[in-house]
């Protein structure tokens, strides 16, 4: 098993490589004159264009400039934003909990709240359980989530008054410490819950159908005649089982965690990476998008990565093969 | 004294398509020490009674009659009883052990589970030793408790499931078709195992399979069923070889004798299926294949009845079968 | 070792049983699809809508929501007889926006799977049929890369620089755009799950007799793998078109849409903006949003519905 953990090691630096090279020559494909076209319009001098190019790594051929851009980046420094020309590092690091917060929290709810549903639709099949559980999360499933976040905070935001209606923080306050931090959970519970409700609809679908192929194996039968409960035999060989499918879905879709909730961060304002992303996106602002694009695939890869990991150790057959 | 009981036994299935009558009334006793083997086609309905025996029907499963264990109704027991009885006096083997085995698990976790399911108190270590001990007793080495199903030959896996089966030492052993899914030298050694733990633990033993040939070997008395219903009763030797049913008589016939060139030249196959269980044919269920038809037949379903000595069959050529006259 | 070619007239009538065979297939199918009610629930509603964006510029007047005509219009209507889905912050009639909005979201919904599926579809095959060679090794790193971009932030960028034809002109800024871009970030899914049907079904019995009575690989593939694998590629494919149709609808929304045209997602986007949220003007920032639920709901329905019917390990088991 070791080898071949360190083989799937190998493709996914492997994989890092490609990323690196495709994020470098998209961007300089796609906008081959960004000093250009940031000072459109603007008469800059030679020296002056000189000067800015070499400050955002644009001069020489590109071969020269990918090769600068890899070295700078193994040093972590991932140059300056075209926007305020802060360093990116510092932007995305400012920009990185939020989003991490927000949608890390929502996942692990979702998932929760969606594998339980589905266990509960399924082993209920087709009794007005699992047509309650299926229809809900199916609606669910369909809507799109910022329609979902535009209702919520009609509802919730602005008739009930409840929650904030966007931002991290309120404008007006100077709470300190854990004040402070407690209402950042309160500006976070409406987009929270708008994520929520958004992810564990495909959760509880596929446990759903994963459950209900396993049910009508005979090893279960085997686990009554036994003499197990029904729960137990529901949770010690079933959802065992059943789980497979699942824990690669959970594994994969963290790795989408940061680059996940664009449209929510949005509507609520939320300044994190997705809206970063968005912002960036009308520049472009190059070094902000070939950061952030970065970062979103390294951690898809990695999640790749410790889902394969996962999966080996939950499914013995695929190990000894 | 009969150890188990079952008297008029019905299960209707429920489906989509309306209730399908699977077992119409089955009648038979096991004694202790004894092996009762039960024969018939794929659809008779054989496996619903082992089924129905550890009350493993599907919910809304339609069931009468009454299954007595030392006296006990099964099928009117509490949930917490049942739960109790079963494995512990109550056990079953089924065929395609890859599917019987839960692929995640190891095996002597499987085999374990059971053990603590009926001994609470029981220690780990003592667990450890009882599975050691229940794979030598089927052949295998102790060392293959920590393998995986999918790890095992078909062979292996099959006594797995009879080392598990015995894991609690059951009264009753209902053994469904375990060797179906098995080449023949391995289904040898398996029968061969079957017999030699029937007599080291005086085990008492439902057969059940579609293979006659294979009842005469371990069954003291074979029990044939037709359509639901059991068609022909006795021991085993006699009712291979002097049927009382035509339909055992056809069952007998299908397999050559060896030595006998004419049946190895000639076997004799019944024509025709076995009657669709939703639309089953007036009267004897076995008159449209039947070659020793006659037209009371197909008005009269006959009953079993006494055919000799400790035999019964449900035939209206039996002498002391009562129809119309 | 090559087949005799059989008589002219053989052929002809080996294909019209093939042809009976293959409608008979498909009136099978259709009763069995006939009784999922959910499936038929989202069939009749699709239906419903497409019904709708096809005949949309019979229901509802462009007109209506032309920024020029309305100007004399009064704003944020609610409901009413001549209005019945209100009006906008510019006195457009929403509801001729959400019938029109319909076009957008279906064609560019569709044609995006159709392409992704397509892609998808050769994708999985061809890693399939030759899995374990380096063609399959090569394709599949190609697959997890694809899987591997964040697809929703590349949607953004490449919509938001593309905009001059590109791609030996067919892809043109505006729907075009789009359409690619959702089209080559969703195929990855479908390449997957095809690849490991094709991996199964070759590796059954039947293919390997096929092969020891000398069938080449196009005979292979034609009659043993793809009639095995259509059923999937359909099932997945009208699985795929709710994925599509979120996406184009979360870029409209973006506002990364083609801005020459209505879609649900534009209509969203324009209601924020407008400040549906603060007014709760819910005649303007429900309907386009229940659209969007309605058509991607009908196709999961319609996909559950055949997966359940196409894939024999979900049926329902019959005892």
């Amino acid at each position: 098993m070791l080898t071949l953990i360190l083989r799937r090691l190998m493709a996914g630096v492997v994989m890092i490589l490609f990323v690196l090279s495709f994020n470098f020559f998209l961007f300089r494909v796609v906008e081959s004159d960004p000093v250009g076209s940031l000072y459109r319009g603007r008469n800059i001098s030679a020296e002056q264009r000189e000067r800015i190019q070499e400050r955002y790594g644009l001069n020489g051929s590109k071969p020269e400039q990918f090769v600068k851009y890899v070295r700078e980046m193994a040093r972590g420094n991932f140059g300056y934003s075209y926007a305020n020309n802060r360093p990116v590092s510092t932007l995305i690091r400012e920009k990185l909990w939020p989003t991490l917060w927000l949608v890390g929290i929502s996942t692990l709810l979702s998932t929760l709240l969606g594998t339980i549903i589905g266990i509960w639709s399924a082993w209920h099949r087709g009794s007005w359980r699992d047509y309650l559980g299926t229809g809900t999360t199916m609606l669910l499933y369909a809507m799109p989530d910022f329609w979902l976040a535009m209702i919520v905070l009609v509802w919730f935001g602005r008739e009930m008054g409840w929650f904030p209606l966007g931002g991290l923080e309120d404008p007006s306050s100077d709470a300190v410490g854990l004040t402070k931090l407690l209402e950042n959970i309160h500006h976070l519970v409406l987009p929270g819950l708008v994520l929520t409700l958004s992810y564990l609809g495909e959760y509880a679908l596929v446990m759903r159908s994963s459950l209900i192929e396993v049910m009508g194996e005979d090893y279960l039968t085997v686990a009554r005649a036994k003499g197990l409960r029904d729960k137990f035999v529901r949770s010690r060989h079933a959802v065992r089982n059943a789980m497979l499918p699942v824990i690669t879905l959970i594994t994969l879709n963290f790795g989408f965690v940061l680059g996940g909730a664009i449209a929510v961060e949005s509507i609520f304002s939320i300044p994190g990476l997705g809206n970063a992303t968005l912002a960036a996106s009308k520049g472009p602002d190059l070094p902000m998008l070939q950061a952030l694009f970065l970062l979103f695939s390294v951690s898809v890869i990695v999640m790749n990565i410790v889902a394969e990991i996962l999966y080996m150790y939950f499914d013995p057959r695929v190990r000894t093969r | 004294m009969t150890l188990l009981s079952v008297e008029e036994l019905a299960v209707a299935y429920r489906t989509s398509q309306g209730t399908v009558p699977a077992v119409r009334g089955a009648t038979f006793t096991l004694d202790p020490g004894e092996t009762l083997g039960i024969a018939g086609e794929s659809g008779c309905g054989k496996s619903t009674i082992a089924n129905a025996m550890m009350r493993l029907l599907p919910d809304g499963t339609a069931v009468s009659g009454r299954i007595l264990l030392d006296g006990e109704d099964i099928l009117t027991m509490k949930p917490g009883r049942l739960r109790a009885v079963r494995w512990s006096e109550l056990a079953i083997v089924f065929q395609g052990a890859l599917h019987a085995l839960n692929p995640v698990r190891r095996v002597g976790w499987q085999i374990g589970e059971a053990i603590e399911l009926h001994e609470r108190a029981i220690s780990a270590a003592a667990v450890r030793a009882r599975i050691a001990s229940l794979l030598e007793r089927v052949g295998l080495p102790a060392e293959r408790a920590d393998d995986y199903p999918h790890q095992l030959s078909g062979g292996q896996r099959q006594r797995v499931l009879i080392a598990m089966a015995l894991a609690c030492n059951p009264s009753v052993l209902i053994a469904d078709e375990p060797t179906t899914a098995l080449d023949v030298m391995v289904q040898a050694q398996v029968l061969e195992l079957l017999q030699e733990l029937r007599f080291a633990h005086d085990l008492s033993m439902i057969f059940i399979t579609h293979d006659l040939s294979l009842l005469t070997y371990v069954c003291e008395r074979i029990a044939v069923m037709y359509a639901g219903r059991i068609v022909e009763e006795g021991p085993s030797h006699e009712v291979f070889e002097s049927p009382a049913h035509p339909y055992t008589a056809a069952l007998a016939a299908a397999f050559p004798t060896i030595g006998d060139r004419a049946s190895r030249m000639a076997p004799s196959g019944l024509a025709g299926d076995p009657p669709d269980p939703m639309d089953l044919p007036s009267g004897c269920a076995f008159a449209p294949r039947c070659p020793l038809v006659e037209d009371r037949c197909r008005t009269f379903d006959v009953q079993l009845t006494d055919a000799g000595d400790a035999r019964r069959a449900a035939c209206i050529h039996v002498p002391a079968a009562t129809g119309p006259r | 070792m090559t087949a005799t070619t059989s008589p002219p007239t053989e052929r002809l009538a080996s294909r019209r049983i093939a042809w009976i065979r293959r409608r008979r297939a498909l009136a099978d199918l259709w009763r069995r699809f006939r009784r999922d009610r959910p499936g038929l629930f989202g069939l009749v509603v699709l239906t419903l809508i497409v019904f709708m964006a096809v005949a949309a510029p019979l229901i509802a007047d462009p007109a209506r929501f032309d920024l020029l005509a309305v100007r004399d219009i009064e704003e944020w209507q609610s409901p009413n007889s001549s209005h019945w889905f209100g009006t906008d912050d510019n006195g457009r009639d929403v509801f001729a926006m959400f019938v029109h909005g319909s076009r957008v979201s279906l064609l560019v919904g569709l044609t995006a799977a159709a392409i992704a599926i397509v892609i998808g579809s050769l994708f999985g095959l061809t890693s399939g049929y030759t899995a374990g060679s380096w063609l399959d090794r090569v394709l599949n790193r190609v697959t997890e890369w694809f899987l591997v971009i964040p697809f929703l932030p590349l949607a953004i960028v490449l919509v938001s620089v593309l905009d001059e034809p590109t791609l030996f002109g067919l892809i043109k800024p505006g729907l075009g755009v789009i359409v690619f871009v959702i089209g080559i970030t969703s195929w990855p899914g479908t390449a997957r799950v095809i690849r490991a049907q094709v991996m199964s079904v070759k590796e059954r019995l039947y293919v390997d007799r096929a092969r020891a009575l000398g069938a080449n690989d196009r005979h292979v593939i034609t009659r043993h793998i793809l009639p095995n694998v259509t059923g999937l590629i359909v099932a997945n494919a009208t699985l795929t078109v709710p994925i599509t149709i979120l996406t184009e609808s979360t870029l409209s929304f973006l506002g990364l849409g083609d801005p020459t045209r209505q879609s649900w997602g534009r209509i969203l986007n324009e209601a924020k903006q407008a400040g549906a949220i603060t007014r709760n003007a819910w005649w303007y920032y429900l309907p386009a949003g229940i659209g969007i639920l309605l058509v991607v709901l009908a196709f999961t329905l319609i996909g559950q519905a055949l997966e359940t019917i196409l894939n024999p390990k979900l049926r329902e088991r019959e005892s």
